[in-house]
């Protein structure tokens, strides 16, 4: 009984000293306005300005302004100083205001892409970026006629174009090596240098100190919800709360082992090395996130705990694989996507998944279209399984091989143009493996098209290696082939630090027409 | 031959032809027999060389861009991805029926050529690249496990008492103790006056297919156009100019 009055004697205190302040405070807004005048926020900037010392003989509040052509223009607040007349407009917008000479009016808000009216009234884009996961520009995807230091961070930090780095508040990001250039004062990760956990996808790091992981968990429950929703397991309102309490678990350990993971591996000193890291680390959080996803649903739709248990090692497999590219999250869309691509091409085919398939250019061609719609064809000139020479067989015939893609060169430049060639049987053993191997190839495609302007003397051993170890990734990852080519995460780590920037530049991710589902950051 | 080939013989032949060079570069086959290492059937192999001989003639410190790195096997630029579970093992002592017997290999790009390419247009380098690739590929990475004491040996080969690792294997074992050197010795050589230097290089990967190689690079390939000099060991080496430089051809005949 004690206890019970001592706490509403306490809450009767707050309460009282609440109301105290907050008459206090209107008292003391009454002295520049009246209350009923304004925003809150307007009300809240006087109040600051007047704790803040400001007289309040000089502070002006909810000014209207006669202009040149008789209409009248409000000025919220205006500020008299010694040093001149201060101006001041409140917004209740999270975010920056942005413009410049050219623009008739302010832009409010992050901005995603600035446009002009042309002289011939045609829309004239001046600004737009589209960026990598830890916010580096994409080069060839990126305009800036007008300097804009707000974009990927939004506006929790301004990029400074001399040193490219992100200026946060506790920290400076330097996003080409994804990683802060200075310890986290909070101390939150294994790895003081870690930014967003590791995991951009899922989570957000507002000021350099604490990544909150809310937003994992959100995402998870929200995705697993949709997912057994589509699959046709909710049925009630517990199924939903259910799903979704299991998505969320799943997103909170992901993104808990891709963070600790991650902090393990270190900083990277390179982009390879951070790539590798990010990569690894995305891995583990996936594993994670995909186990208790897969063991969740099942044990929630009847299973017994061994068919879970089972459940979820496979999707943790699975997980940990298409979390080598983004966390668990991106890869595992990205495969679901391509996955419909193919049933939906298969169909449309009139084939089955693994049963022989033609082998004529007419259905390699058609397969082509309906499988890989987006795929860089005006690089490839030949594309062929009818017109393969004996030599070319010989070679393919002496490996197993599938199919070959060959670069084409002028005086010992690559001209970023190849052939690919298919093997009559090995390639179109089912339409999965046609499926598969096209996929491989048209990633070599896109490799040999960056390295136009080459001498072909860059192709040396490691760089081979380094071409069919995204191939493979792709082709796993994305396509679920199965087969990794036999890569270690050391063979990675070596290859990424041996080679940073053409590891970078050969990554299948830098070509969009791998990725199917568009990614655009929501916070 | 293209014209491209025959164009450099005819330059070097006028630049010869002009006065005393300040460099010979001399290219010439050694043969030296050897115990078989490969999984052929005979005893004793017989491996070619690629003696490469630099003279300065002049009375100057010279440098040149070194034609090979290796100082042992020929690097070699990829003709084509294969899309097969690597590696490739003992499938690169199969015969191929390769487009021509006789092909111009070119130090410089690491390259073979035959007559049926033309450069001046947009072409695949012919099959005996892919070849020769992976056939240096394995032969380099076992060179570099002997070197190491590793004591395993890839699939190609059949030393006694030497249990046999995957060409993966093999390359993730290097990739822990094998550091590149990557000093300027690397990439050039130095000759005092009137002094000679050579090195050799193992050919026998051009002998495993079976055909001819004519081999040469263009002395211009040899300048680094972007320095006058360098500074080697406190004494400064310059690079002559392309026109004095000669160059012979080296002939490999391997062709049964």
């Amino acid at each position: 009984m004690a206890v019970i009055i001592f706490i509403v004697v306490l809450i009767i205190i707050i309460v009282s000293i609440n109301s105290y302040n907050h008459k206090r405070n209107q008292e003391l807004i009454e002295t520049v306005t009246s209350l009923d005048r304004g925003t809150n926020s307007e009300l809240n900037l006087i109040l600051k300005l007047l704790k803040s010392g400001v007289n309040h003989k000089t502070i002006f509040h909810d000014l209207i302004i006669k202009k040149q052509n008789d209409k009248f223009s409000q000025v919220d607040i205006v500020l008299a100083t010694t040093q001149g007349i201060v101006v001041i407009e409140v917004k209740d917008y999270s975010g920056w205001i942005f413009g410049n000479g050219h623009q008739n009016n302010w832009t409010q808000g992050n901005v995603r892409a600035v446009i002009e009216k042309g002289d011939d009234n045609e829309v004239v884009v001046q600004n737009y970026s589209d960026y990598y996961p830890f916010g580096m520009q994409m080069q060839g995807r990126t305009l800036s006629s007008i300097p804009y230091v707000f974009g990927y961070q939004g506006e929790f930090a301004e990029y400074d174009a001399e040193n490219s780095l992100s200026y946060f508040e506790a920290r400076m990001w330097d996003a080409r090596i994804a990683r802060w250039h200075m310890m986290d004062p909070a101390g939150q990760f294994a790895s003081p240098y870690l930014g967003m956990g590791n995991n951009p996808v899922v989570s957000v790091d507002p000021d350099g100190r604490i990544v909150p992981i809310i937003i994992p968990i959100f995402i998870g429950a929200m995705t697993n919800a949709v997912i057994q929703n589509y699959q046709g397991n909710i049925n009630t309102v517990g199924d939903l709360f259910g799903s979704m309490a299991i998505g969320a678990a799943s997103g909170a350990a992901g993104y808990g082992a891709g963070a600790f993971v991650g902090g393990l591996i270190g900083t990277g000193s390179s982009l390879g090395g951070a790539i590798a890291s990010g990569a690894i680390s995305g891995s583990a959080g996936g594993y994670a996130g995909g186990f208790i996803l897969g063991a969740g649903n099942s044990w929630s739709n009847g299973s017994t705990l061994n068919e879970g248990i089972q459940a979820g090692f496979s999707t943790g497999s699975k997980g940990a694989i298409s979390g080598a590219i983004l966390g668990g999250v991106f890869g595992g869309v990205q495969y679901m996507k391509n996955m419909a691509v193919f049933r939906k091409g298969l169909s449309e085919l009139g084939v089955n998944a693994s049963e022989v398939v033609p082998a004529t250019d007419e259905f390699l061609h058609k397969a082509r279209e309906l499988w890989y719609s987006k795929a860089p064809m005006e690089s490839v000139y030949k594309f062929t399984v009818e017109n393969v020479s004996h030599n070319r067989l010989s070679i393919m015939n002496d490996n197993g091989a599938a199919a070959m893609t060959v670069p084409l060169s002028k005086g010992g430049i690559l001209t970023g143009r190849s052939n690919v060639y298919f093997h009559h049987v090995n390639a179109f053993s089912s339409a999965k493996r046609l499926f598969h191997t096209m996929g491989h190839e048209f990633v070599h495609v896109s490799q040999f098209a960056s390295l136009a302007g080459f001498s072909r003397s860059v192709l040396t051993p490691e760089v081979i290696d380094v071409m069919e170890y995204h191939a493979y990734n792709y082709e796993y990852t994305f396509l679920g082939s199965g087969n990794y080519g036999g890569f270690s995460s050391s063979d990675v780590l070596h290859l990424s630090t041996q080679y940073p920037d053409l590891f970078n530049s050969l990554n299948y991710m830098k070509f969009p027409w791998t990725y199917k589902a568009n990614y655009s950051n929501p916070f | 031959m293209n014209s491209k080939i025959v164009l450099v013989l005819l330059l070097m032949f006028v630049f010869n032809s002009l006065g005393a060079q300040e460099v010979d570069i001399n290219l010439s086959i050694k043969w030296e027999k050897k115990e078989t290492f490969l999984k052929l059937d005979e005893d004793v192999i017989e491996v070619p060389y690629l003696k490469i001989e630099y003279k300065n003639n002049s009375n100057e410190n010279i440098c040149l861009k070194k034609i090979i790195h290796d100082n042992y096997y020929l690097p070699n630029s990829c003709g084509a991805l294969i899309n097969v579970e690597r590696p490739v093992d003992e499938k690169v002592l199969s015969e191929l029926d390769f487009e021509s017997t006789i092909f111009f290999y070119d130090l410089y790009h690491h390259i073979a050529y035959d007559d049926t390419i033309n450069e001046n247009s947009e072409i695949e380098l012919p099959l005996i690249n892919v070849r020769l690739f992976n056939l240096y590929k394995l032969l380099s990475t076992q060179k570099h496990l002997d070197e190491n004491d590793l004591g395993v040996q890839l699939k190609i080969f059949k030393y006694k008492n030497k249990p046999y690792v995957s060409y993966r294997d093999a390359v993730r074992l290097l990739s822990s103790i094998y550091n590149e050197p990557t000093s300027e010795e690397l990439n050039y050589v130095f000759i005092e006056p009137y002094g000679t230097i050579s090195y050799k290089v193992s050919l026998l990967g051009m002998r495993l297919t079976n055909r001819n190689f004519t081999i040469g690079i263009a002395p211009f390939m040899l300048i680094d156009s972007s320095v006058n000099s360098i500074r080697h060991l406190d004494e400064y080496y310059v690079f002559p100019d392309a026109d004095s430089i000669y160059v012979n051809f080296a002939h490999l005949k391997s062709y049964k």
